[in-house]
């Protein structure tokens, strides 16, 4: 195999593909990039088996073939050097040469045999979007997910899509996010769960403005220009949380989002440390957080102005979870719904966006005063 | 799918030693198209079991290396190592690295029978290291390691295959946790378990596998494949097949001019032993210990067995092709001279007692100095003078 390549083009794309290669692994291959040949272009491969990165770039082939290259030192050596062009020389038995008119380096590939087959998702149900909408979607529900392995559905974001609209769901049992694209669609309904390690490279990986999405039992691939990220699927049935979320929440409060997190963030430092416990007290109007943590002897209570008519109530949170929830409103005004202390509270940003609708849900805490 | 009812092969034939018998019966599984989800492979140490398990998962995903399978391997992958659905797992000493973990996995590559268990062979780089480490499946590594393994598909093979070698070493916690894993397997997921000692396994476990007992290795079937396999010239290998106890894996260590060191720091033993030269006992016990590992002490009792084996078969037959020392037979026929009442099979039913007690770290010392005193009195035809139930009075007393 021979080809010729610009140092900074190469270095692109193996920056692209290099977020699949695990750091650690007892698979010694997994450590490699596969670098094939295909027509005029130069197709680079890395995968830990779960997700594979795909980038095919363009390149000067003279004699086509395939080698697994190690990684980490060709990515360094290939970082040193200013945009020249490399010309690679590989022989029968995997010894790769590379020369820059600086001088030449040479590195022991491994036969591409043994590299990992890549999934065939050729018949793969395709939908097409674009990239702005598949990272909205991840942005919103990321931070949700669980690392919980006992429940492995969990683990990732689900996504549901419809013909006539598409919902993105991640949760971890204490909140749950809820992303409804409308102008998502796809001709026949798809559900399945993507693991959240695979959709950190696809936010990362996604350049083009298209992206097209394939889905098939095990796994699901998003195509965008000359990168592929193809995942496996987490193969469990997602929970049915749909029952979580209350139907009737007769209270609703209207508040400032920058005021409530930064009060909710300066008041959660006073929290216990190992309840992050705070407590929302709702009287017309007026919101006032409390915390305390008894172990210390310090207390913390701040009020602030809402929009809230209905009855008094008092309804505790995780400050963590509840501060979460708040960061990831894209609005200047919150709303809240709540129907009693013990049913979980519903966020969403009182002003939506056309064709998408957000809807978060925080579990709360039980407060010793109910008793 | 691939139709295992077509494949014509001989189960392991480019390297599995012996096991005729269970052999076939994995070629008669393979045939039948019926592949179970869980194998227990059982046996003594030292007779193959991870190489059978390898060349199992080997041939159910269509590899060409163990078993060749000419042009029906319906895998590209050279070897079970890099096919990225066989998946083996060792047990492992606590705060072990990947890296440590690869290379034993390397080394098991280069050859199945290599000993790549920590707890037999605590450092690759030092083979003279004595530290033994115990090993086991924490239930972390169990968790992060062993478990996501099993949740995917495969990738490209037939089957996802997980061995775990010893899981006698596993502990309650990860054995229940595994359990777990075991009783609701995924589809196309099969586990290939591996132990010495079935007896320390959850009977749980045990009932949900398919138990396939490996037996000990002939003599004649180490001689040869110590010949074929190692290389091993072939008026040594006869004598290291006869030493070895059943274990090829270990006898592949032994080098035949320290055993015969060894053979002569025994029968100097003996010897110090009929006398009740305690000086030299103590001594000779303090340079097994120290100078030897596990796997040395472990050789010593066998070198010492089967010396006594010798004088017991030369006594009664007093025919010298029947020994395995025979260019020793001068120092055979002076002992059986003088020593006509030695009580022989009880000799060799101590040292037989003792090889458990290495490997439950008694301390070497104790046990070569105690073995010694019991030889005193079985050679000249006496019971020990400490009696079996009253084992305890051997030890030291405590002074400090």
């Amino acid at each position: 195999m021979k080809f010729n390549v610009s140092s900074s083009e190469l270095v692109k794309a193996l920056s692209a593909v290099s977020g699949a290669v695990p750091n650690k692994a007892t698979l010694p291959i997994l450590e490699t990039i596969l670098f094939e040949s295909d027509g005029d272009k130069l197709r680079l491969t890395a995968t830990d088996l779960e997700i594979s990165i795909l980038e095919s770039m363009d390149a000067d082939i003279d004699e086509g073939g395939a080698v697994a290259i190690p990684a980490h030192r060709l990515i360094e050596t290939l970082r040193q050097l200013p945009d020249i062009p490399v010309s690679f020389q590989v022989d029968e038995k995997f010894n790769i040469k590379f020369r820059t008119d600086k001088g030449t380096y040479k590195l022991v590939g491994e036969d591409p045999d043994e590299f990992p087959e890549v999934p065939n998702l050729e018949e793969g149900h395709t939908i097409e979007t674009d990239k702005g909408v598949i990272t909205t979607a991840i942005d919103k529900t990321l931070f949700a997910v669980s690392n919980d392995d006992l429940r492995p559905a969990m683990m990732g974001v689900y996504f549901d899509i419809g013909t006539e609209e598409s919902k993105f769901v991640a949760t971890d049992g204490h909140r749950l996010v809820k992303y409804i694209k409308e102008d998502l669609t796809s001709d026949k309904e798809v559900d399945f769960i993507v693991p959240e390690k695979a959709l950190n490279l696809v936010k990362k990986a996604l350049h083009d403005e298209e992206c097209a999405l394939t889905i098939t039992e095990d796994h699901a691939r998003f195509k965008s220009g000359n990168t592929i990220v193809i995942t496996r699927l987490i193969n469990e049935q997602y929970p049915n949380y749909e029952s979580v979320i209350p139907k009737d929440n007769e209270k609703t409060l209207i508040i400032n989002k920058e005021q409530m997190l930064a009060t909710v963030k300066r008041v959660a430092i006073f929290s216990s440390s190992t309840t992050r416990q705070i407590r929302l007290q709702l009287n017309s109007d007026q919101l006032t957080i409390r915390a305390e943590d008894i172990d210390m002897s310090s207390e913390a209570k701040e009020t602030i102005a809402c929009e809230y008519s209905d009855d008094d109530m008092e309804i505790g949170f995780n400050a963590k979870y509840l501060a979460d929830v708040l960061g990831n409103v894209d609005d200047e005004e919150v709303y809240f719904e709540f129907s009693t202390p013990n049913r979980a509270g519903i966020v969403k940003p009182s002003d939506e966006e056309e064709n998408e609708r957000i809807l978060m849900l925080v579990m709360p805490v039980m407060l010793n005063t109910y008793a | 799918m691939i139709d295992y009812k077509d494949l014509t092969f001989n189960f392991g034939d480019r390297r599995l030693v012996g096991q005729s018998f269970a052999r076939e019966q994995i070629k008669r599984i393979i045939h039948s198209g019926r592949i179970s989800h869980s194998y227990l492979f059982s046996g003594p140490p030292g007779i193959g079991k991870t190489a059978f398990a390898l060349a199992f998962a080997e041939l159910i995903n269509g590899v060409d290396h163990l078993t060749n399978l000419g042009d029906q391997a319906f895998s590209k992958k050279s070897t079970w190592f890099t096919h990225p659905d066989i998946h083996v797992f060792l047990p492992v000493p606590t705060g072990v690295s990947v890296e440590e973990l690869r290379e034993r996995l390397e080394l098991l590559r280069e050859d199945p029978y290599e000993i790549v268990d920590f707890s037999l062979r605590p450092s690759l780089s030092n083979e003279e290291s004595t530290k033994n480490k115990r090993a086991f499946y924490p239930i972390d590594y169990f968790r992060e390691e062993i478990r996501p393994a099993a949740y995917y598909k495969p990738n490209e093979g037939q089957k996802t295959v997980i061995i775990m070698t010893g899981i006698e070493s596993m502990k309650k916690e990860a054995a229940n946790s595994f359990l777990k894993l075991l009783e609701e397997p995924a589809e196309d997921l099969i586990f290939l378990l591996t132990t010495d000692n079935t007896e320390a396994l959850l009977p749980t476990i045990i009932s949900r596998c398919q138990h396939i007992q490996l037996s000990s290795l002939k003599t004649k079937e180490i001689e040869q494949a110590l010949i074929e396999q190692d290389g091993v010239d072939e008026n040594e290998a006869g004598y290291l097949a006869r030493v070895s106890g059943g274990n090829y894996a270990m006898t592949r260590f032994f080098d035949v001019d320290t055993l015969k060191n060894t053979r002569e720091a025994i029968i100097e033993y003996l010897r110090y032993s009929y006398s009740q030269d305690a000086v030299n006992i103590t001594q000779t016990a303090q340079d097994w210990q120290s100078q030897e590992n596990l796997e040395g002490q472990i050789a010593i009792l066998n070198v010492m067995e089967v010396f006594l084996r010798d004088l017991l078969v030369y006594r009664s037959t007093q025919n010298k092709e029947l020994i395995t020392n025979a260019d020793q037979l001068d120092v055979i026929q002076k002992f059986c001279e003088t020593m006509n009442d030695a009580r022989l099979e009880d000799m060799i039913e101590q040292v037989n007692e003792c090889k458990p007690m290495v490997y439950r770290n008694v301390q070497p010392k104790l046990i070569f100095t105690s073995l010694a005193f019991r030889f005193s009195s079985l050679m000249r035809g006496n019971d020990p003078i400490i009696n079996k139930q009253d084992s305890w009075k051997h030890l030291p007393a405590f002074s400090e």
